[in-house]
């Protein structure tokens, strides 16, 4: 069938330029991996996971933006085949086309730490601490470094196995932040290892947490660049260790590219340099929550990552 | 220990999802613990630690989804297993809320006897079947389905009268009970103000600006679009006007109607005298001397209507946003002598009504899908002529399409289309915001605005385009944020849907002068 001929044409809003150029260069058929009310999973002709996101969330790595309100009611079912060309993603299934022309492209903004003081880099760990310490989800990471894991995990107590995950993350991490304090590669390469896949969700806590702290180590001019290069290998070379779309996620944030909300909540924090820290925290208060609001506790735990990413961005610059 | 485990191969669950399958699997009777994760290395370690890892675990992958349960003492975990995995049928609900999909009324009951509304919104064919149903259950119905034959409504609404009953609809699109919004009801604050209505947007105007002013609603009852005419008697509205009368919650009773059939609105006014509570009235069109014969309040204008309902009411009053006869002449000086015609565009019936009447009623001629006057009436592929103004939710220009308040991409070719013709002195338009309304109505239809000042000024004409939004900042998105947007594109943003009328009447004012 023609792209053309489709009874459901869906307009696409925002497009993420390397996809683009992937569409440009490799059309081909794909297949529905997984669908959701506000996004669609599609493993494309390249072997790329990408995502056809509801026009409420934000522009995001391979992904795509169209007016749709709710992706469950279109008919497209995982396993369906998907055609991908520059003009759209077509459905035959579903008798339904995602229509690309006229789509903005999107591009991951990029912070330089360089034009940023070690007292303002202080200055936005303190703020954004505060605000994740009063308005975090607890269950995922933050339960980790909580004193009392119980009290996070509701009357009852946590099970075992959230205990279990609660000590992994907890242990992990705190291997992770030591081996990148001392620069040592091949221990952030093993620490990293501990946290990848770790925690229930499609997008585990560990996974989460790293892509918060390489968010930070990817931008210009960070002393985390070691970090990032250790990161970058690891993700590389385990990908069987996560879920498809955790890991998809992750290998972009190494390179600087999360989701449009994380990168506004990121140039925020530096925005305002000559606020104290609780002038700089009202002014966050409203990205902060936005980027709180992904998933159940992805959001606390992303924050998370990039919060111990400033911590230790600080910390190596003053040791320099 | 006792372990059962199950595998869902290539099973996906949002992160929210599973939290919430999680939570609940551990609440169920005889479950001593329940685990429900991506089967990832890691996550296999940690029950590997706590000597949980069978080998069916063991061989899961990334993509497979573990549900594992460690039963009470005594309990078996062949039986609970399939309990945890109804929760995964279910699908556990988004963002954390307590919904839960059922396929029938019925087994909806049977989990919570504690319901008494069902919101009905399958085809029509279908709805009145399901009404019935949901009545002799008990509930009160909202019935969002339209193309119900008017023998079903009245049929249901005796029904639903004489077992006490709300039977609101068929196509009735908004409403406010203790606090919740429902279809397109927006965010607004809790008061003391009572609105029964009989057309949807007019119901959402009256609300949204009772907020602006400082007051709240109490409930918000819509009837459907049907109620008040000849046919069904105003069944829903008295009924409604009772149920206010009886609500502690209710101070200030405000009703709300298109011109409707002259017996029906007599039925009614004679009801507003027994309400015993204050009752403004504001039928488009209405009489003033019949609703102050009845004892109650009249208002000329859905502003009109929400000032005197707030006045009336023990809130606090802020002073209501009048037309700025400054803004106005500045408009018309930018407007060549050719320019003498106004084109309303709008998605919201009785918004285009008032600003239709706002016209009408200073002696203008208008052209309209709506109009009563088969002299003036338009079709959707007829062009427009004089004063045209368009509800694009009437069903001949959905036609099988979402209603422009879900989908406003559908006006915006006539946008363009409007432009080109050079007698057009203003484009007026509504934005409409709520629950169910499309997430961005500014962003979607600022290209085609972009595109009509594009032409209008290659054209060496200004072109006015006067916006009205309809919502609060509570709203998502919020009022504030779709006035800026539409203003920075160099459009009249005004503050209500009588405003605007007061606005176009301005512009036609001009061409009636020429």
């Amino acid at each position: 069938m023609a792209a053309s001929s489709k009874s459901n044409c869906i307009p696409a809003v925002s497009i993420d330029s390397a996809l683009v150029t992937a569409l440009r260069e490799t059309p081909g058929t794909g297949k529905v991996y997984s669908v959701f009310e506000r996004a669609i999973n599609i493993l494309a002709p390249w072997g790329q996971l990408v995502t056809l996101a509801a026009r409420r969330l934000d522009d995001a790595p391979w992904t795509i933006r169209a007016e749709v309100r709710d992706w469950s009611s279109t008919g497209i079912q995982a396993g369906d085949p998907a055609d991908f060309s520059a003009r759209g993603i077509s459905f035959d299934s579903a008798d339904t086309l995602v229509l690309l022309p006229g789509a903005r492209e999107w591009f991951a903004k990029r912070i330089p730490l360089a034009d940023i003081t070690t007292a303002e880099l202080a200055s936005g760990a303190t703020a954004l601490g505060g605000l994740l310490e009063a308005h975090g989800v607890r269950g995922g990471i933050l339960a980790a470094s909580a004193a009392d894991d119980a009290a996070s995990a509701g009357a009852s107590g946590p099970t075992a196995f959230d205990a279990g995950i609660a000590q992994g993350l907890r242990a992990a991490r705190e291997a992770l932040e030591t081996a990148v304090r001392a620069g040592d590669s091949a221990a952030i390469g093993e620490a990293a290892l501990q946290l990848l896949g770790l925690g229930s969700g499609l997008t585990p806590a560990g996974d989460d947490f790293l892509c918060g702290l390489a968010l930070l180590a990817a931008q210009p001019g960070s002393r985390l660049g070691a970090a990032r290069g250790a990161l970058a290998a690891v993700v590389a070379q385990h990908a069987d260790r996560t879920t498809l779309l955790s890991w998809t996620t992750l290998r972009e944030a190494v390179d600087g590219r999360v989701r449009e909300s994380l990168l506004e909540l990121l140039n925020q924090l530096f925005r305002r340099r000559a606020e104290d820290p609780a002038g700089l925290a009202r002014h966050l208060r409203a990205p902060v929550d936005r980027a709180l609001g992904i998933g159940h506790t992805s959001g606390t735990d992303i924050l998370s990552g990039l919060l111990a990413g400033l911590r230790l961005e600080t910390e190596l610059r003053g040791s320099m | 220990m006792s372990v059962t485990a199950v595998i869902r191969k290539n099973s996906y669950f949002d992160s929210v999802s599973l939290m919430s399958i999680s939570t609940k699997a551990n609440g169920i009777d005889g479950v001593d613990q329940a685990f429900v994760a991506m089967a990832t290395e890691m996550n296999k370690a940690v029950l590997e630690n706590l000597g949980l890892l069978s080998d069916e675990l063991k061989a899961a992958t990334t993509s497979d989804l573990m549900i594992v349960v460690v039963p009470s003492e005594g309990a078996d975990g062949d039986e609970l297993v399939p309990l945890v995995e109804e929760l995964l049928v279910r699908k556990a609900p988004a963002a954390g809320s307590a919904e839960v999909s059922h396929r029938t009324i019925a087994s909806a009951l049977e989990e919570d006897a504690d319901i008494n509304l069902a919101v009905i919104a399958v085809n029509g064919a279908f709805a009145a079947r399901e009404a019935r149903k949901a009545l002799d259950a008990g509930l009160n119905v909202m019935m969002f389905s339209d193309n119900v034959a008017v023998e079903d409504e009245i049929a249901l609404k005796n029904l639903a009268h004489d077992n006490g009953l709300l039977m609101m609809g068929p196509d009735c699109g908004t409403a406010i009970l203790n606090g919740v919004a429902l279809c397109f009801g927006n965010a607004v604050r809790p008061g003391t103000v009572g609105i029964v209505a009989a057309s949807g947007t007019g119901s959402q105007e009256v609300s949204v600006q009772v907020h602006a002013l400082g007051g709240g609603v109490s409930q918000l009852i819509g009837t459907g679009g049907r109620d008040l005419s000849a046919e069904v008697g105003g069944v829903m509205m008295i009924d409604g006007i009772r149920a206010l009368a009886a609500d502690p919650g209710t101070e200030v009773i405000v009703l709300v109607s298109k011109p409707p059939a002259a017996e029906t609105e007599a039925k009614v006014l004679a009801e507003v005298a027994n309400a015993g509570k204050p009752v403004v009235v504001y039928f488009i069109g209405g009489s003033r001397d019949a609703v102050l014969a009845a004892g109650g309040h009249f208002a000329a204008s859905s502003a009109d209507a929400a000032r005197q309902a707030v006045e009336l009411s023990s809130a606090a009053a802020s002073a209501p946003e009048t037309l700025d006869a400054g803004q106005v002449d500045a408009v018309l000086a930018r407007l060549t002598p050719e320019q003498v015609n106004v084109r309303g565009l709008f998605c919201g019936g009785t918004l285009c009504d008032e600003s239709m009447y706002a016209l009408l009623n200073d002696g203008h001629e208008v052209f309209s899908n709506i109009q009563k006057n088969p002299a003036f009436q338009i079709g959707a592929a007829d062009s427009s002529r004089g004063h045209t103004f368009l509800d694009f939710g009437d069903d001949e220009f959905t036609n099988g399409r979402p209603h422009p308040m879900i989908d406003p991409s559908n006006r915006l070719a006539r946008i363009v289309e409007e432009a080109k013709d050079p007698s057009v002195a203003a484009l007026v338009m509504d934005f409409v915001l709520g629950f169910g309304a499309h997430e961005d109505p500014a962003g979607v239809t600022l290209p085609a605005i972009r595109e009509a000042q594009r032409i209008a000024q290659e054209d060496g004409r200004h072109l006015e385009i006067i916006a009205y939004v309809l919502g609060t900042e509570l709203d998502t998105p919020g009022l504030d944020a779709q006035r800026k947007a539409l203003a920075g594109a160099g459009v009249t943003v005004t503050s209500s849907s009588t405003v605007t009328g007061e606005f176009a009447r301005a512009i036609a004012r001009k061409g009636a002068a020429a």
